[in-house]
Parts: structure tokens; sequence; C-alpha cells
């Protein structure tokens, strides 16, 4: 089977067990959730103070609730020994990397979706800036976060405490990415400045830590 | 332990006598700062003995994913845990620098929380070798390391941009901020003294990696022959 | 803190924590070189 073959047949085979139950995207709405309002009573922001801090807010509560997808990204192949089969086939192992990328990144795209209209109602949120920016800096900065994030689940899959073992190396290494996500959207939204740095820099980001992923994915899938 | 070994130990605790008599009395004192400044003299080097370490850790991680040398493995283990320290003393001795002179314990400027961003991603680097289970120990670190290594100029240059827009109290002159000629002896006395600290640490950490290793191995053999029987 | 007292504070820093960390090393080479002993003296 092609590349491309086994990266969409693994899509759609994670997309479906993903539509089946929901579990995924339902533990990832109600910790954002979680997220935003503790962080509202943590803060206690007034109305203009909110619309300072909502764009980092926003792309916390997507972290970490993101972080709760990507720990359960590869735990259906460890339970059924997919990787196993999966070293000794001839299938390059980079389609199942970028399977499993892809279907993190849809996951999450899909959440943002959903938290978008809660944001607005809670922190009266209107953009001033232009919203096809919001909307590339939004899918820029979420393959950051995932791709590097289903690196690092595959890793940390041979680690003792590996649901603490992919924030802690995911967190350091996101900062630049988090850093321009956040800055873009508090820039768009209130509609001072240009946020084409940070989209420029998470663009380079982006095709740097992608390669970075191929390149190694090898190594890691079959570390023994 | 060897007598050249020895010697260069020796050698190194001169040096440093004579690089902290550089820095402490031969070295003017700075005119707006005061006594205080010659905090430089131990704070920078360190941090560049630190960026040395994990330079050195990125080229034998590389090494090991090319050629699985286990001397590389051991190499990348052992400038990684010494980078940590030169690292933290980095991080201690620069806030205590910052609160006399610029009023402030800490600040989110590039070059600091680029510092601490380092720390971060190494500290989690050596978590993660505590933590792997067996054999792919050495290869998942390695990959980290390559990671850590390629984010740290791209985490620098997105907070210097950030501080364009937002701009905060830099500690320690802006990027462009010069050193006095008299002061480069000291600096560079310091660097040597430092570097060769660096360079034991990492020897005598090296040699304990492969000890350890060989333990490991001698134990994994002993497991192997006794389920054989 | 005054800068003297910052000053001394900084260089003790810069000392004591290699110090610590050579004895911390001493330590793991003294486990180590017990446990070679150990399992040369059972093999």
């Amino acid at each position: 089977m092609s590349a491309f073959g086994v990266t969409r047949t693994t899509l759609v085979k994670d997309l479906r067990m993903e539509w089946r139950s929901k579990d995924a995207i339902n533990s990832m709405l109600f910790f954002s959730l979680l997220v935003v309002v503790i962080f509202s009573f943590a803060f206690n922001p007034t109305a203009e103070e909110s619309r300072v801090i909502a764009g980092g807010l926003i792309w916390v509560a997507v972290l970490f609730a993101a972080v709760v997808a990507l720990n359960q990204t590869w735990a259906h192949e460890l339970r059924n020994q997919v990787l196993d089969a999966y070293r000794v086939s001839p299938a390059p192992p980079n389609a199942l990397f970028l399977a499993k990328a892809l279907g993190n990144f849809l996951f999450v795209v899909i959440l943002e979706a959903l938290m978008a209209p809660l944001f607005v109602v809670f922190y009266q949120l209107r953009s001033v800036g232009p919203l096809w920016q919001l909307v590339v800096v939004t899918l820029l900065g979420t393959w950051a976060l995932v791709v590097n994030g289903t690196f690092f689940a595959a890793l940390s899959i041979r680690t003792r405490s590996r649901e603490i073992m992919l924030p802690l190396i995911l967190f350091p290494i996101s900062i630049p990415a988090v850093l321009a996500m956040v800055d873009a959207t508090t820039t768009i939204l209130s509609g001072e400045g240009t946020p084409e740095f940070w989209m420029k820099m998470l663009l380079v980001y982006d095709v740097v830590f992608t390669m970075v992923c191929l390149l190694l994915f090898e190594s890691v899938l079959n570390a023994e | 332990m060897k007598p050249v070994s020895v010697l260069f130990i020796v050698f190194t605790l001169a040096l440093l006598g004579f690089s902290t008599y550089q820095a402490l009395v031969v070295a003017p004192t700075e005119q707006t700062m005061g006594e205080v400044q010659r905090i430089f003299y131990y704070h920078a080097p360190t941090a560049w003995v630190a960026g040395l370490c994990f330079f050195v850790n990125f080229l034998a991680s590389v090494a090991y994913l090319l050629r699985r040398n286990s001397n590389a493995d051991a190499l990348a283990a052992a400038s990684a845990e010494v980078g940590v320290v030169f690292c933290t003393i980095v991080l201690i001795t620069g806030p205590i620098w910052a609160r006399p002179v610029w009023g402030i314990w800490w600040t989110w400027d590039a070059r600091l929380t680029t510092t601490l961003v380092l720390w971060l991603i190494y500290v989690g680097y050596l978590i993660l070798r505590r933590f792997a289970t067996g054999s792919q120990t050495q290869t998942l670190a390695a990959v980290v390391a390559i990671f850590g290594f390629v984010d740290v100029p791209i985490v620098y240059m997105s907070i210097r941009w950030f501080r364009t827009q937002h701009p905060s109290p830099v500690i320690g002159g802006g990027e462009n901020s010069g050193l006095d000629p008299a002061m480069w002896h000291a600096f560079l006395w310091n660097l040597l003294a430092f570097t060769c600290v660096g360079i034991i640490f990492v020897t005598a950490r090296y040699r304990l990696q492969k000890l350890e290793d060989q333990v490991e191995a001698e134990h994994a053999r002993l497991a192997l022959e006794r389920s054989m029987r | 803190m005054t800068g003297l007292v910052a000053l001394k504070a900084a260089y003790t820093v810069t000392w004591i924590i290699p110090l610590l960390y050579l004895r911390y090393l001493l330590t793991r080479y003294r486990r180590v070189r017990h446990e070679m002993k150990d399992l040369k003296r059972s093999s």
C-alpha cells in the first residue's frame, strides 16, 4: 500500500472511531471549558481586561485540551500491538505519523470551532482586525502544537509517567509557537499592529518542526 | 586517577584562582554600577560554558542517531547534565546581579527568558533519560535533544520580536552594549577557567556514565544467563 | 541588597553549586564501584 494510502486509511479509521465514541472531543471540550471558568475566577477580569487577556486565555485552554487529545493518540495502537505490526511492515513510518498528526489536527480545530462562540459570549469578543488572519493564525498555531505533540506522544509511550512526560517536553519547545499565537490573536482582536511577523514565524516554525518530526519519527518508532 | 588528570585539575584550580583575582582586583571598577558589576566575570563565562555544553550535547546526540555509538550517548548525557548545572548558576547569579542594580529580580526579556527556556528544555531531557524504560532511552533522549537545540534560536528570535512590540526592562544593557577593553582580560581569563572546569566535569560525568552502562550491561547479561539455565 | 553583598553572594553561589555537583558525582561513583565489586563477587 502506498504512503498516501496508508495515511488516508489510518486517518479515516481514527476519525470513524472518534465519531462513534466522541471520547476525545468530549473530554477536550469539557476540559477547556473548565480551564476558561477557573481562569475567569482566578483573574476576575473586567470587561476591558477580558479583551486584553482573551488571546492568552484561548490558547492556554486549547493547549491544555490538546494535551488531553494527544495523550490518547497512540493508546489504541499500543493496546493492540499495532506498532509492532507496523515496524515489520514495509509501510513508510511517516505515513502513520502524518495520519495521527492530521487526526489530532482535525480534533483540535473542531474543538476551537466549538469554543469560539463560547469565547465571544463570555468575553464579548469582537474582532477589529480581519477575520481571515485569525483563521490563518489558528490553523498554523494548531499545527505547530499538534505536530510536535503527536511526535512527543509517541516518544512518551516508552516512558514511565507518560501522561506527564508529554507536556513536560512539549511545553518548553512550544513556547515560541504559543507566544506567536497569543500575541497575534491579541493583535488581530484589538486591531493594533499587524500580526504579519507572527504569521511568518509560525510558518517557519511549522516547516522546521514538521521536517524534524518526519526525519526523526522512524528512529522513535523503531526504538526498542 | 591518571597523573595527567590530576595535573589538569590542579592547573584549572590555579587558573580559576588567577582569573578570580583578575575579576576582583585587576579589572577596573565600572562607572555606573560599581563593584557589583564584577559579577559579570563569573556570570557571563558560566553562560557561555552552559551554551557550549548544550552544543556538545547536540553534536553527540546527532552522532548517536547516525552511528548508535554508546560513547556518543554517554557524552550527550554528561554534557546535558553539566550544562544544566552551569545554566542553574546563570539563572541564580543573574537575578542576584539584577536586584541591586536595576531594582528587579527578574524581567521577561529575550536573553533571560531564553536562558530559562533552555534550562526547562534540558531539565526535561534529563527527566526523560531517567524515566525512559530500557534500551530505547538513548534514542529517545537523542531525539529530544535535537528538538530542543533546534528550538533555542527560534525561542530567542520570537521573544526578541515580542519585546520590540511590548518593551520591558532589559537587564545588562541592550543587544549591542559592548565591553570596555580593559575588562576583556578578566572576562577571557574567567572564560578559559570555567571552560576547563566544564571539561573536567563533563569528562568525570562521561566516565561515570560509561561505568554505569557497563554495570547495567553486566546485570542484563547475568539475568539472561540465569533465564537460560 | 547592596552591591557588595550581591557580589559576594553571586561568587559564593558560583562555587557552591559546582561543589555540590562534585559531591553528587562522587556519591554516584562510590555506588557504581560498590556495584561492580558485588558483580565480580557473584559472577
